[in-house]
């Protein structure tokens, strides 16, 4: 997924330290709904609030870059646990990840059903939100949420 | 999404019923040090570090330039250019090198002073503690988001500019130069510590270049509102000078290009 475009000119956002203070709980929750792992999501969170310091003056949607930087970072996780585990990439051994066999499942999606699915439901983001937060259209956002909903219904039945 | 939708319903609870992580977000001095080591493994460049270690200061810290460790006060190259980050306090009283990324222009800028917001603080009440007036801090202060939300813990200025262009190596007492990048302009972003006046000790402070920046910690002063380098600039870019450090026995000169 391709992060917000960067622009040359300076943005005025709020301070750092404010965004900060309020989306790091809430990141934190969505990078568990990835890994599952405290230590490893806290991780993927300060890693991600780290690149957005670095541009953070640049930006013109510093959160949305938050978010998709923790999506990555959370992917990156889960792939590298498929390599050490050297299983394939769509297959049980996520089953193990938590407790909650619905969360489990979502794990299981593919990476970009999975990205919408944690945005609208461990987030709470509205379909223009999550389209914002992505970089794609709202009628994309629909769409894989829709399959990914879909493909759902069958592993959780 | 329909209401009734049982999937839809599953994942609402699945995710609700998820437990709330404890709150262990790191403090910003841990973010600035991850962030200038991603810019490291990244970019090859080191961003950060001097060991400054002076007089009269507060705390001292210790930051590695080039991957050198810059020892105590009076050692390392002064001759030698390079960026250096600070990212917590620093002592005073510490001269360090000029950068000579061209072009290089410095001038001397009335440095405001730093004042945060405390508990019960308006406009009014800061300016009669300064013996100014709120029109002036709202001059001082124009455009920036700390005055207009006045909160507690903001920093707002107190005379003087807001923004400066990077000086030249000083030991002026009670002032450290961050040592930018010739030619970059620093903006003031927020609060990083305080002294036991509530009064801001060092601040976050960053740079615009190119579209990247890089943060650094500035010491700054509480009561210095004049800064006089000790140095003889050209403003096109050739600089010549000479640096005096109060923990060196001789001048040091150094000879900047353009």
């Amino acid at each position: 997924m391709r992060d917000p475009i960067p622009t040359a000119d300076v943005t005025v956002n709020e301070p750092f330290e404010v965004l900060y203070q309020r989306e790091f709980r809430p990141m934190v929750r969505l990078a568990l709904a990835l890994v599952d792992e405290p230590g490893q999501a806290e991780e993927v969170v300060q890693e991600a609030f780290a690149a957005l310091y670095l541009k953070y003056r640049v930006l013109t949607n510093p959160v949305a870059y938050l978010r998709v930087c923790v999506l990555n970072g959370g992917r990156k996780v889960l792939r590298r646990r498929r390599l050490v585990r050297r299983q394939p990439a769509l297959a049980e051994e996520f089953g193990d990840l938590g407790f909650n066999h619905v969360v489990d499942a979502v794990r299981r999606l593919p990476s970009k059903q999975r990205n919408v699915v944690v945005l609208r439901y461990e987030l709470q983001l509205s379909d223009n939100e999550i389209a914002d937060t992505l970089g794609i259209p709202v009628g994309t956002v629909k769409s894989t949420l829709h399959r990914a909903l879909a493909r759902l219904r069958t592993e959780v039945s | 999404m329909s209401d009734h939708d049982p999937i839809d319903r599953l994942l609402d609870e699945a995710f609700r019923s998820r437990p709330i992580p404890r709150d262990t977000r790191p403090s910003m001095i841990d973010v600035h040090r991850r962030a200038r080591r991603r810019h490291h493994r990244r970019t090859g460049v080191t961003l950060g570090a001097v060991a400054l270690v002076g007089v009269g200061g507060a705390v001292a810290f210790a930051m590695r330039s080039d991957g050198r460790d810059q020892l105590a006060a009076g050692e390392g190259d002064l001759g030698t250019p390079t960026t250096y980050v600070c990212d917590t306090t620093m002592f005073v009283g510490t001269t360090v090198p000029v950068n000579t990324l061209p072009p290089f222009t410095t001038t001397t800028t009335m440095l405001p002073n730093m004042y945060t917001i405390m508990e019960g603080d308006t406009p009014a009440l800061v300016a009669e503690k300064f013996g100014v007036t709120v029109e002036e801090l709202q001059l001082w202060n124009a455009n920036r988001p700390e005055f207009e939300s006045f909160i507690v813990g903001g920093i707002i200025f107190v005379g003087g500019t807001t923004e400066w262009m990077p000086l030249t190596p000083t030991t002026v007492p009670g002032w450290f130069d961050p040592c930018a990048p010739a030619g970059w302009t620093w903006h003031c972003t927020g609060e990083m510590g305080t002294d036991e006046f509530g009064r801001a000790v060092y601040a976050s402070c960053e740079q615009v270049d190119d579209g990247s920046f890089v943060t650094t910690t500035i010491l700054l002063p509480t009561n210095t509102t004049v800064l006089e380098p000790d140095v003889t600039t050209s403003v096109n870019g050739n600089v010549d000078q000479t640096t005096t450090t109060s923990l060196l026995s001789e001048p040091t000169t150094s000879s900047i290009g353009g």
